[in-house]
């Protein structure tokens, strides 16, 4: 092991060196109604479409699109912590599904 | 006996909740700002309606992180009598001590106005007071009143008479057009499996005087004052 190795992982071991490091990324959170679950507004805008000449409208449903920008060393960190996230506040899992895009 | 009325950023019924417990039924009541974290000596936590929040993201989904809100699920887990009637009832739901969600209403609107409601479960202590089939004309006012439940919690609700209120017509019959909001199987309030967590969409706060068009929301208060005492007994110490 070289010199700079060794150093390095006893820096490490003593908690000296500071972690990966972190970088902004963005990350896009899409919460859609599950299946199933009516959505009085996707059906009302629907109509409109409909109403306007567009025929071929046949179901529209209306979701929400979060944009996030987040701190962290790794994609694998950030998936994990938006998961969280959406488990814990940004969806209700009664009647929502969420999907998460990182930048 | 002690009332507790939390105060949210947004509430607006608290005036109401502390008006009835304390002028009309004559009980001791206090405001418990959503910051404190101390419910010690309560004896009935009411979470009252309003917009918490601005409604952001979903009802009540950020009033649910409110500090108090880890007490209030302490409080009904060592058998505390929690009320949450509309915003409170979606809070409830929001923190998990009452299944299911509180959706849009079906036609968008918000609706203001005294519907009528069925007593479905007498035997529990907020609608002790009531008989049984009873109906009752109490005021409802929300844009997110549509309760929904996946169909097992729904069949769970109905086989263990967790719904207390139902909507009806003038008449008494559960019908499409009695059902306001689009709420499954009419439901407008249910009560948790352990029968001390409440949550209502009809106020009855506002039904408890003659002179606010109707004394039909007495009963929910006039319940709790009668089964205090036994309450009370069973309830462990902190």
């Amino acid at each position: 092991m070289e010199r700079a190795d060794r150093v390095g992982v006893k820096a490490r071991q003593h908690g000296c060196l500071a972690p990966k490091q972190e970088k902004l990324m963005k990350a896009k959170v899409y919460v859609t109604l599950k299946k199933g679950v009516l959505d009085p507004q996707g059906k009302a805008v629907g109509n409109a479409l409909e109403s306007m000449g567009y025929h071929e409208v046949k179901n529209l449903r209306i979701g929400k699109l979060i944009e996030i920008e987040l701190n962290s060393s790794s994609k694998e960190g950030v998936e994990n912590r938006l998961k969280e996230m959406c488990e814990r506040l940004l969806a209700n899992t009664v009647i929502e599904d969420y999907r998460v895009e990182i930048e | 006996m002690k009332f507790g009325i939390i105060v949210f950023p947004g509430s607006n019924c608290d005036h109401d909740c502390y008006h009835a417990a304390k002028h009309i039924f004559g009980q001791h009541a206090e405001y418990i700002w959503h910051k404190d974290t101390n419910l010690n000596g309560y004896d009935c936590i009411i979470l009252p309606g309003g917009f918490s929040y601005g409604d952001y993201l979903r009802t009540g989904a950020i009033a649910r992180f409110s500090p108090v809100m880890n007490d209030v699920i302490m409080f009904a887990k060592r058998g505390g009598l929690v009320i949450g009637i509309c915003n409170g009832f979606q809070i409830l739901a929001e923190a998990g001590l009452l299944p299911g969600v509180l959706m849009r209403n079906r036609d968008l609107r918000f609706i203001c106005k005294a519907v009528h409601i069925k007593v479905e479960n007498n035997e529990t202590v907020f609608t002790s007071a009531y008989k049984k089939g009873e109906v009752l004309s109490m005021p409802i006012a929300h844009a997110d009143g549509n309760y929904f439940a996946d169909a097992e919690t729904v069949k769970r609700l109905e086989d263990n008479n967790q719904i207390i209120f139902r909507y009806v017509n003038a008449n008494g019959q559960m019908t499409e057009d009695a059902n306001p909001n689009g709420s499954i199987n009419n439901i407008a309030a249910i009560i948790n499996e352990k029968g001390n967590v409440f949550g209502t969409m009809p106020h009855p706060e506002r039904a408890c005087e003659s002179i606010l068009g109707g004394e039909d929301g007495r009963g929910v208060f006039e319940g709790i004052l009668s089964q205090m005492s036994n309450v009370k007994a069973q309830m462990p110490k902190n």
